[in-house]
């Protein structure tokens, strides 16, 4: 019945391509905004401008809890039943007060840790908008996590059979040939960030699936507590801790003060070398029955497991200490924490996000690689090209623009407007479907490209004008000059590339090369080389990317005269 | 691209809902085999979820992998029934063991 059974090279070949195809729209924009998220906080910050400089952290010993204690005693309802106040932290100066309401909604406010009063801020989306798309498309319950992982693991597949399929893995990690024909290019470049980015790639994807797991996969878990029933989740966390649970009390209804705080939060900075705790819950306040929790800061570890101390909530007594997990817990704790990477310092946060941009580079490359093979290997153009060619546009080219009016909402949207993070998500949501509608609807895809390429440098350059007139106080930020960056190496792309590479080619075969090309190769490496520039500043650090900002508009100005000046020298030479 | 193997949607069917189900049998059966076995249940529980994704992946190559449509569906449900059998033989058997010494 079956004919003579196709290599494992060239099925695996074949499965890469369409795996890569089915999930590569949504993983591109899982790795974008992952990438994103890496920088959360900042992004927070950008968005929030109003939000005043405290450096909380310089003066560990005036945050005070009982302040912040007293502000939410004076202002939630009474029958809210716990506090949770998260502290400042090594990329945060400010602290934040949740609770959930009678109707379990959860709420959460921005709070100053040393006077405890609440921070008036525009209400925002923030960079916890990327976070929260990365994992799980920004959707409540379990369907968006369902839906990542399922990506995840064809990611993980389509990177196992592009192992399977490659035999020169050191020659395609240094081999691009720019000069080639352009199918070769994007091979090269695919192979190259795919290669060099190879043991990032792979972490990444398996870091992420086995964080997701436990959500869409619970079945051997369940089977591991099939004694407890419905409650197998909380048996697996009481398990994991050799020294049980962590006491809780129900409330007596008894009226009783709470114990001052500011003393159990010295007391757990000294037994941690002066580390500021990041987590204090409590339980039940002002009741016979209240409860204090103490979670140790976290900053600068990979295993996220913090020491927490358990307080009388009235005389302040320690009655239970919770130290290590149970060993093979924490290696899913490490890998989870490489993963999220909240414990690097600024240089591998900066690695990290240049992998996550590679991983993307990586799928968008892919993406296009196989609706430009497989329109040549079907000269009439096959279905399927065509298709993933149009997509291509609104997935990869409409994300970025999508991202930046997410951005530029954030200012120009009405502070006082009613569920105003919605409306940021609502802008960043109905760009991108009209960015996917344009690509689909335009005659020419290539046009469709060079359009979305041209609003997105548009929105890139003029994210800094927007900043500064909206910003009420301070100077120009890095967010921005992130933006100005990309948009800068985008402009070259879609003005220099292609003339570029006709240039080189013309020269190469002994012709004339016109003014107009000249000057677009010309203009190529200055918006290329400037962008890098920025970007790598960017990466360098504030100061650093204010100098090259200089730098690169000082080279460009340079640059321009002799792009204008050997132009026009070669125009006026004889040609042969 | 032209397909090199026959049937394309079936073996993506036996991908997607068949690889969910051997990645299902075989976390049963290697959570419940562990806990009756001695070990930890929280250990069982973390193997298994650090191992579940690469079950998963592994049998969404084996569906387009294999020589025909029946042995990709095969391999999957074999995978699957032998994890099942495991999640209900095994603490049978060692109870039975522990009455016997």
């Amino acid at each position: 019945m079956t004919s003579a059974a196709p290599s494992l090279t060239r099925v695996m070949a074949w499965l890469h391509g369409w795996l890569g195809v089915v999930a590569g729209w949504l993983l591109f924009a899982v790795f974008v905004t992952g990438t994103l998220a890496v920088y959360d906080d900042e992004i927070d910050a950008w968005m929030q401008p109003e939000r005043p400089v405290l450096q909380a952290l310089a003066h560990p010993e005036q945050i005070s809890i009982d302040r912040i204690a007293e502000t939410l005693r004076r202002d939630l309802p009474a029958t809210v039943d716990q506090w949770i106040i998260t502290l400042p932290g090594e990329r945060r100066d400010f602290a934040t007060a949740a609770w959930f309401t009678p109707d379990g909604q959860f709420q959460l406010r921005q709070i100053n840790p040393i006077s405890g009063d609440w921070l008036e801020t525009r209400q925002t989306a923030g960079g916890d908008f990327f976070f929260r798309f990365h994992y799980r498309l920004s959707m409540p319950g379990v369907f968006g996590k369902a839906l990542i992982a399922l990506v995840s693991v064809v990611m993980l597949a389509a990177l196992l059979a592009g192992i399977v399929i490659h035999k020169r893995f050191f020659r395609d990690m240094v081999t691009f040939r720019p000069r080639a024909a352009e199918r070769r290019v994007w091979l090269d470049g695919h192979l190259l960030v795919a290669v060099l980015f190879l043991p990032f790639h792979l972490l990444i994807t398996y870091s992420g699936v086995v964080m997701l797991s436990d959500a869409v996969m619970p079945s051997g878990v369940q089977a591991a507590f099939a004694d407890k029933g419905t409650a197998w989740r909380a048996g697996w966390m009481a398990d994991l801790y050799p020294q049980g649970p962590l006491p809780s009390r129900a409330a007596l209804g008894i009226k009783a003060p709470l114990v001052s705080l500011d003393p159990l939060l010295a007391a757990a900075r000294q037994a941690d070398g002066g580390r500021v705790p990041r987590l204090v819950i409590i339980e039940h306040p002002g009741d016979q029955a209240a409860l204090v929790q103490i979670h140790q800061s976290w900053d600068g570890q990979i295993n996220r497991d913090p020491q927490i101390w358990v307080h009388d909530g009235v005389s302040g007594q320690v009655l239970a200490r919770r130290d290590q997990q149970r060993g093979l817990h924490q290696a899913y704790t490490v890998l989870a924490g490489l993963h999220r990477m909240a414990f690097a310092d600024p240089w591998l946060r900066a690695m990290m996000a240049l992998g996550g941009l590679a991983g993307a580079a990586m799928i968008a490359s892919g993406l296009i690689l196989f609706a430009r093979k497989s329109s040549r290997s079907q000269p009439d153009g096959s279905r399927s090209a065509r298709f993933v060619a149009r997509g291509n546009v609104g997935a990869l080219a409409g994300l970025g623009v999508a991202v930046l009016a997410f951005l530029w909402s954030n200012r120009l949207l009405p502070v006082d407007l009613p569920a105003r993070p919605w409306a940021e998500v609502g802008v960043f949501a109905a760009v991108w479907l009209l960015a996917v509608v344009h690509g689909c609807v335009m005659p020419s895809v290539g046009r469709a490209w060079r359009q979305q390429g041209a609003v997105f440098v548009l929105l890139a350059l003029g994210l800094p004008v927007v900043d500064w007139i909206s910003r009420p106080i301070g100077d120009l930020a890095v967010l921005p000059l992130v933006a100005v960056g990309f948009g800068a190496v985008v402009l070259a792309v879609i003005t220099g590339w292609r003339p570029s590479r006709l240039a080189v080619r013309t020269v190469q075969k002994g012709g004339p090369v016109p003014l107009s090309l000249v000057l677009k190769r010309r203009m190529f490496i200055l918006w290329g080389a400037g962008g890098g520039l920025i970007l790598a500043g960017c990466l360098w650090g504030w100061s650093a990317a204010q100098g090259t900002l200089l730098w690169s508009l000082l080279l460009s100005f340079i640059a321009l005269v002799w792009a204008v000046a050997v132009g026009l020298w070669r125009s006026r030479m004889p040609r042969q | 691209m032209t397909a090199p193997v026959e049937r394309v949607a079936v073996r993506g069917l036996a991908a997607v809902v068949g690889g969910w189900l051997a990645t299902s049998g075989y976390a049963q059966g290697l959570a419940v085999s562990a806990v009756a076995l001695g070990a930890a249940p929280s250990s069982a529980a973390m193997v298994v979820t650090l191992t579940a994704c690469l079950v998963y992946g592994l049998a969404l190559l084996w569906a387009f992998a294999a020589r025909s449509v029946w042995r990709a569906w095969g391999g999957v449900l074999a995978v699957y029934g032998v994890g099942l059998l495991l999640a209900h033989a095994v603490p049978v058997v060692s109870g039975w063991l522990e009455g016997s010494l």
